[in-house]
């Protein structure tokens, strides 16, 4: 049976993330954004980027991964086009004079909201890099579901026209990327009219995600599997699992865990290094103060002294036990289950990485028996479909014979 | 499970362990949060032990009477009992110090006053039972300092003569960890009659606060403070370590990750007392680090 899966992350994930936070500004508020401190003022300037590709290059030992995804972010990253595209110039230079290995395993990475895609600017770095780019638009769903969250600063307006006049050139450049979708409370009746929309749109890769923080009410899970459930029928009554792919149906979630095999911790935070405009880093952008609800910030160096290795020690030897409570210990229905570091911090009681917010536990639950319905209706249509070959075939046996 | 209170009678009392000295001026208990005190400690079934900068007065006495204790601080207020425990600094003129051959002393110096140490133990010879040295800044122990300091152990080790040196003789005796534990067998009552993970946590931050002698102890996120929530050090056999929490935080903003110095330094001192099984690694980060 032909089941579309997810796009693999590109070189397996191990390639070494570093992501400038190029700007704090954006043409969006979106209602859920995560980022508290939004702002017009903090720009990063060509020297700051440029010391921390010099710092960066210049320590292969300490950056030793064979590949890395360079990545921008704000904000809305092509806001600062100009300054990307000296940028990039320069890494690539760079990485040629210092007979780097990067050279030939680098990619730039963008999320972006999509507005501004068709600029000519845009549209002339995409050109000049277009072999190396890996670029998301994010759009939640349909007008009212995308229009619900994300809308421009200072007014209610919806983005979601400016962003969907831009799909096709889009997919027409990068046809196999999938889009991001977040899920927040408000969001959970438009889920599965939202997740047909977008396929309807020609994109066939969905990633969605529950928000991590405290935001669900009493109710939302019993919503979200019927929601859930509604759109797994969809899927296998019009056949889109054979090449469309949605995030929420995948295969191994939902069973305990092993305590020693499985002790991983999920979230990236600490192999990652992020800069932002006053060249700071940070082990993700999570932990910058902009994204920051009720805590500091955690800064692990700068780009003029580098990183402090103590620093990033507690983030390099988290695992899923030491932070998880007890129900997370015990749960029955523990893997998939995820969580953000850069959350789990800020949620804490006390200033600390090792504490897991289990604000989603619900969710996953609700998501989880969805997906046990999905996978298990697909097993019977397998069946089915065995059977139907069976009998077709001790049809032609009997034709044969007959 | 607490098994003893650390009460500070004057808020200068000056450190007897990593954390820095304080200013001095500080506000000192008053007589009825210390009988607070004393009472917490009696119907917990806890041992006490007194920090001050000069010597308490006399109804300040007369309360800690009520309970068995000891003092940790300068001279001038530890030396009438031979329980008492002085601490001494490695600039301090260490020759004049009286001592006492049947007295615990805790001598503190920096990493870059290391070089001292085996003087210092020269000047101390006959005047101490045991010497606890604590090196207050021992994150800044580097790979590159380590053939220095393992001839410092070499020297002193020499000059032992038969007493107890913890940066010697402590690993080999051990059977199991020695730490700290500021957070799950101790805690801090500082003036204020506040309770606080050690000393150092109240200097850093008053506000940092783990309930008071009125509503009780609430140690926030207190399995973070034990052994078995510490990733790297529950892999360790540096067992002399003092895993000081309060260093953890202050360099690596986690009370449960040591800083690679403090690794590095216990790591020379294990292997120093347990020659035959030296360990491959002086961080176990190593070991486990992603
Ligand atoms: S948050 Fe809930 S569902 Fe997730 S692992 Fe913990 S108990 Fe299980
Ligand atoms: S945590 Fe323990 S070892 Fe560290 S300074 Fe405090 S009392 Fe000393
Ligand atoms: S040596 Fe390091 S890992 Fe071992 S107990 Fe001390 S601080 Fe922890």
């Amino acid at each position: 049976m032909q089941i579309r899966e997810g796009n693999a992350s590109w070189r397996g994930g191990m390639a070494k993330n570093i992501t400038f936070i190029v700007t704090k500004d954006c043409q969006l508020a979106c209602k859920y954004c995560y980022l508290v401190g939004k702002n017009m003022k903090e720009r990063m300037s060509f020297e700051t980027a440029k010391a921390a590709v010099d710092y960066i290059l210049g320590d292969r030992k300490q950056f030793a991964e064979e590949s890395v995804v360079f990545d921008f972010i704000g904000g809305e990253p092509f806001l600062e086009i100009d300054l990307i595209d000296r940028l990039c110039d320069y890494i690539k230079q760079q990485l040629f004079l210092l007979d780097h290995p990067w050279f030939n395993s680098y990619r730039f990475s963008f999320s972006t909201n999509g507005i501004n895609y068709h600029e000519k600017k845009v549209q002339d770095f995409i050109e000049k890099n277009k072999n190396h780019l890996s670029i998301g638009i994010t759009i939640d769903g349909t007008s009212a579901k995308h229009d619900l969250n994300r809308v421009y600063k200072n007014s209610d307006r919806g983005s979601y026209d400016d962003v969907v006049r831009n799909i096709p050139l889009w997919l027409s450049q990068f046809p196999d990327m999938g889009t991001k979708v977040t899920i927040s409370s408000p969001d959970i009746p438009y889920i599965k009219e939202s997740v047909l929309h977008l396929y309807s749109l020609g994109i066939k890769e969905i990633n969605v995600n529950c928000v991590f923080e405290e935001v669900w009410q009493e109710g939302d899970d019993a919503l979200f599997e019927q929601q859930l459930v509604a759109l797994a029928d969809e899927i296998i009554d019009r056949g889109f699992y054979r090449d469309h792919y949605c995030s929420f149906f995948t295969g191994d979630i939902g069973r305990p865990m092993d305590p020693e095999r499985e002790n991983q911790n999920w979230c990236g935070a600490g192999m990652m290094l992020s800069v932002d405009a006053a060249g700071n880093f940070y082990p993700c952008t999570r932990f910058a103060a902009f994204s920051l609800r009720s805590k500091k910030p955690i800064i692990i160096g700068n780009v003029r002294e580098g990183i402090d290795q103590d620093k990033l020690r507690p983030f390099l030897t988290l695992d899923r036990l030491t932070q998880s409570p007890e129900e997370c210990r015990n749960c029955e229905v523990a893997a998939g289950c995820a969580w953000c570091q850069g959350e789990n911090y800020d949620a804490a009681p006390k200033p600390t990485i090792f504490r897991r917010s289990t604000a989603i536990c619900k969710m996953h639950k609700a998501r989880v028996r969805a997906n046990n319905y999905y996978w298990t209706r697909l097993e019977r249509l397998e069946t089915k479909e065995e059977i139907e070959k069976l009998k077709n075939r001790e049809v032609a046996c009997c034709d044969i014979l007959s | 499970m607490l098994r003893y209170l650390i009460i500070m009678l004057d808020a200068s009392a000056p450190s007897f362990c990593y954390y820095p000295d304080p200013s001095s001026g500080g506000r000192k208990m008053p007589l009825e949060v210390l009988r607070k005190a004393v009472y917490f400690a009696q119907t917990h079934a806890l041992g006490v032990n007194v920090l001050c900068s000069d010597p308490p007065e006399k109804e300040i006495l007369q309360e800690l009477d009520r309970i068995n204790h000891i003092f940790i601080g300068p001279s001038s207020v530890t030396s009438d009992s031979v329980w008492n425990v002085p601490v001494l600094n490695i600039g301090d003129n260490l020759s004049v110090f009286p001592g006492n051959p049947d007295k615990n002393i805790i001598l503190r110096s920096d990493v870059a006053s290391l070089p001292k140490l085996p003087e210092a133990v020269s000047a101390l010879k006959g005047k101490f039972l045991r010497l606890n040295v604590i090196i207050t800044d021992e994150w800044k122990m580097t790979p590159e300092l380590v053939t220095v300091f393992q001839r410092i152990l070499e020297q002193t080790g020499r000059l032992a003569d038969g007493r107890q040196i913890n940066l010697i003789t402590d690993r080999a005796m051990l059977s199991k960890p020695s730490h700290c534990e500021a957070g799950v067998k101790h805690l801090t009552v500082a003036p204020d009659g506040r309770f606080y993970i050690c000393p150092g946590f109240f200097h850093e931050n008053p506000e940092d606060s783990c309930g008071s002698l009125d509503e009780g102890v609430s140690v926030p996120l207190e399995e973070l403070y034990r052994l078995e929530c510490a990733p790297i050090c529950r892999e360790c056999d540096a067992w002399q370590c003092k895993r000081c929490v309060w260093m953890n935080r202050k360099r690596t903003l986690e009370v449960n990750t040591p800083s690679r110095g403090q690794c590095i330094t216990s790591h020379v001192v294990r292997n120093y007392a347990l020659k035959d099984s030296p360990t491959p690694y002086l961080d176990p980060f190593e070991l486990i680090g992603r």
